[in-house]
């Protein structure tokens, strides 16, 4: 049975959507504790007003200046300690909007009604979340997060803890585990970019400093602590590996590399991802881009469909240098020297092509060594197929900002348009990316924001679910930003906290997004009217190479005969 | 004589205009003071050092009337109030609280006759005060007032006797006069108002030269009450500007349990005194009112309702009357 903790008061206005509890001797409330009160209406029926406390504060009743405080402490001066707390009321039971009368008894609210208080017990299907900092489990509904009724998460939360990546990672396990979307889970995949360091490439490993208490935690959300099971990791070929060896870090069993062909670029048009810069899209460039794109098309004749080069008026062209040249060469003894891309781009103006001649260069410089025309070997072990497993990771965080904003257009634009043919919002599809300021940005357009906007927009009917992340969502394009059904925010900094894309903080919500340590985040989604505060267990999966536990990394020899 | 008989009014002297009136308060005029009991030599008195009691209780109270009355009885017209008081202590040990706070409330008659308890509905209905009748013989403006007055000191005497069974030292606010006279506890009177002096003017002179946590010799007053032991002490220093009595009050306990006990009470009183007297920054009245004698009657004062609320519910229920 739930116990009274204090009672509504009557010197603070109650009001139906907030009011203050003043808290009894011997008892406390503290922040994100959820409560319940009823007050009876005139006709004899109740109405029951849940909520969770949003301000808690404790004072000297009897004391009138700050100096009181040393008399009440020497015993000169009588004093009471009251507390009290504010309420941000989520619920009314029924729907009659009135203040709970002044001086009715407060209860936690638990079990049931804590559920009913944060709308648990309506979703059909939830997804744990994390757990109160009581060890309850909270929930998020997954008809927001499927495509039923929205989709996509964004997280913001300064770097350094790698807390955004380590919450994104934490929802998939929870999607992919713990039962919410029955027996879709196996065929549901998650495409997650490693944009920065290396924590998320060991998903697939047990963590070798998970403690019981981290068990525990995984225990309570009905959550299994252990790592994710089918991943493939793909690492960039390795510049000038003709063995087609992957550039991974400390990683180096079970890596694939990937790469694309001169043909695939040109075929897919995944050249206008070379000029994804942000000046790009304000000149004339994409122009440019789009004309020579059509060009190159046509240039596909010769050749099959699974020849990795391409023929450009007689040239054969194997490397992406030799494409750079074949572009942008110019013969010295003719009359009027012009490049093959100012004939094709015509009748641009000769600086635009210059600029896009200087950027194909500038590209070819980081990202040539990912498009290739020859020695390609087995073309499906290097190209990303997302349906093989039902994680993959494409490890980008060593790669050239140019060239890493390559790959996820490629990679994101390849997936959209599966998906786009396939026609149906099955399977489900969950991308993770993080920095996405730097892909999406407020100001200015580009072909990436394009595509994270068509997923953001369009996303929620395909079946394609942006898990997005950023330091702050204040530099993000806000449609992207909004269209997230999950907020979720770890900790910020402190003036970043007061911008607008942050109105669903509560004023002490924005306080402690200034305090929140690594494991905690602020999550908002559309049905509770406040947001919750959760806490995410230890990863079970290796965020590095020291947390591989050793006797699973020898067993991992292994992997490849166990038909992986 | 059958008390139905009467019929209520209010005086239309509002009730705020009577807290002026200064009540005697039993400081009495006729008695026999002797300033040798202690020492022969009539001198400032600063005791040892002693720790700080285990215990130690302030008892005071406060009162306000509601409504005047006028009461139409038979021929005659009587005084009456309706009046609230309420008494408490603060209990110091180790931290200061407020304790024991009882709020009564009287409806008071004077020339001796006695009312019908009356009771008002306040809180929406949901609650009533009732105010229980007290007589005066007297049948003068004052009476009323005095009957309140006396029913407080009454509830704020039975307090320290109480409370003296579990504390080193209570102080009540004022003098004993209502203290039951077989009381053996450790009650000490505090007076800090000295409208009348007890010496004469050559013993009277040491008065202004006590220091702080410094008092007088005992002194024995004989009269129409019981036999006591009383004394001065300085528990602060005033400003430039005020009186160099400032600071001093007179204390006194019940002469029966002796001079020995009354002698420990004084020094134990005259060393633990100077740390609760207030500054003028809290209270106007510093430093004789207390810290806690202060902030008990904040409470007190707080405690008896909102007097707005209370006398429009007692004009409701009168015009009730004269409607009906």
């Amino acid at each position: 049975m739930s116990q009274t903790v204090g009672r509504v008061l009557g010197t603070l206005d109650a009001m139906p959507l907030e009011f203050w509890v003043g808290v009894e001797e011997g008892q406390y409330l503290q922040l994100d504790d959820v409560v319940e009160v009823l007050t009876p209406l005139p006709d004899g029926t109740e109405v029951r007003l849940f909520g969770v406390v949003d301000l808690v504060r404790a004072r000297h009743e009897g004391a009138k200046f700050d100096s009181d405080v040393f008399l009440i402490e020497t015993g000169v001066l009588p004093a009471t300690v009251a507390q009290a707390a504010h309420v941000k009321v989520t619920r009314v039971e029924p729907e009659v909007f009135v203040p709970p009368r002044p001086g009715q008894p407060v209860r936690r609210a638990a079990g049931a009604r804590r559920e009913q208080a944060l709308f648990f017990d309506g979703m059909e299907r939830r997804l744990p979340i994390g757990l109160s900092r009581g060890g309850e489990p909270l929930y998020a509904n997954l008809d927001f997060l499927d495509g039923s009724r929205g989709a996509h998460v964004n997280v913001s939360g300064v770097s350094g803890v790698a807390t955004k990546t380590s919450y994104a990672t934490f929802l998939l396990h929870s999607l992919f585990r713990s039962g919410a979307l029955g027996g879709e889970a196996a065929n549901t995949h998650a495409i997650v970019f490693n944009v920065k360091g290396e924590d998320l490439l060991f998903l697939d490993l047990p963590n070798a400093r998970l403690e019981a208490k981290a068990r525990e935690d995984y225990a309570r959300l009905g959550l299994p602590a252990e790592p994710f099971d089918s991943v493939q990791v793909l690492a960039p070929v390795r510049p000038g590996s003709r063995e087609r060896l992957p550039a991974t870090g400390s990683r180096q069993e079970g890596v694939r590399s990937f790469f694309w062909t001169i043909r695939e670029v040109v075929s897919e048009r995944l050249l206008r991802f070379l000029f994804a810069e942000a000046d790009d899209a304000a000149s004339q460039i994409a122009f440019v881009v789009d004309r020579i794109e059509a060009r190159l098309l046509g240039c596909l004749s010769v050749g099959t469909a699974k020849d990795p080069w391409i023929d450009i008026e007689g040239r054969r062209i194997d490397t992406f240098d030799m494409l750079v040249e074949a572009l942008t060469g110019r013969d010295p003894e003719a009359i009027e020297p012009k490049s093959l891309a100012e004939r094709w781009a015509s009748p641009a103006a000769p600086g635009t092509v210059q600029a896009f001649e200087r950027r194909l260069h500038a590209a070819a410089r980081h990202v040539g060594h990912l498009i290739r025309g020859s020695d390609v070997g087995k073309r499906e072990e290097h190209r990303l197929d997302w349906r093989k497993t039902q994680t993959s990771v494409v490890d980008i965080h060593a790669l050239h900002d140019r060239a890493k904003r390559f790959v996820v257009g490629a990679v994101l634009k390849k997936m959209f348009e599966e998906k786009e043919a396939l026609g149906t919002s099955r399977p489900l599809v969950f991308v993770v990316l993080d920095e996405l300021n730097k892909y999406a940005p407020r100001e200015g357009g580009g072909p990436i924001k394009e595509v994270l906007l068509d997923v953001s927009e369009r996303g929620r009917s395909l079946g394609i679910v942006l898990v997005g992340a950023q330091q702050t969502a204040s530099e993000v394009e806000s449609r992207i930003v909004s269209n997230a059904a999950l907020r979720v925010v770890g900790r910020l900094d402190t003036a970043e906290a007061e911008r607008p894309e942050y109105g669903f903080l509560t004023a002490a919500g924005r306080g402690r997004a200034g305090i929140l340590k690594p494991g905690t985040m602020i999550v908002q989604q559309p049905e509770i009217p406040t947001p919750l505060l959760v806490r995410f267990p230890f990863p079970a999966w290796a965020t590095r190479k020291s947390e591989v536990a050793p006797a699973v990394a020898g067993a991992d020899v292994f992997r490849g005969f166990r038909g992986e | 004589m059958a008390s139905s008989e009467y019929i209520l009014r209010l005086d239309p002297w509002a009730a705020e205009y009577e807290g002026a009136i200064q009540i005697g308060d039993g400081e009495e005029d006729a008695a026999r003071v002797d300033i040798r009991v202690e020492s022969p030599a009539w001198a400032a008195v600063r005791p040892a050092t002693l720790p700080a009691p285990r215990r130690a209780a302030f008892v005071d109270g406060v009162r306000r009337v509601e409504h005047r009355l006028l009461i139409e009885h038979g021929e005659r017209t009587i005084f009456g109030l309706l009046g609230s008081f309420g008494v408490g202590a603060v209990v110091v040990d180790g931290v200061a609280r407020v304790a024991h706070e009882t709020i009564a409330r009287v409806a008071v008659a004077a020339g001796g006759l006695s009312l019908r308890r009356f009771e008002t509905p306040v809180s929406n209905g949901r609650v009533a005060v009732a105010f229980d009748p007290v007589s005066e013989p007297e049948n003068t403006p004052v009476a009323p007032v005095q009957g309140l007055q006396k029913a407080m000191r009454q509830g704020e005497a039975a307090l320290a006797e109480r409370l003296s069974a579990e504390a080193d030292i209570v102080f009540l606010d004022g003098p004993l006069t209502y203290l039951a006279a077989a009381a053996r506890g450790p009650v000490v009177g505090f007076v800090k108002r000295l409208l009348r002096t007890y010496l004469d003017p050559s013993a009277s002179a040491l008065l202004p030269r006590l220091g702080v946590g410094e008092r007088t010799p005992l002194f024995l007053v004989e009269g129409a009450r019981q036999p006591r032991y009383s004394w001065y002490t300085r528990i602060g220093v005033g400003r430039m500007i005020d009186s160099a009595l400032t600071g001093v009050v007179r204390l006194e306990v019940p002469a029966a349990p002796g001079l020995e006990r009354a002698r420990a009470l004084a020094d134990l009183a005259a060393c633990m005194l100077p740390r609760f007297a207030s500054d003028p920054a809290h209270d106007p009245r510093a430093p004789q009112n207390l810290f806690p004698i202060g902030a008990l009657e904040a409470r007190l004062k707080h405690r008896l309702g909102d007097h707005a609320m209370i006398r429009r519910s007692i004009e409701a229920r009168l015009h009730a009357e004269v409607m009906a």
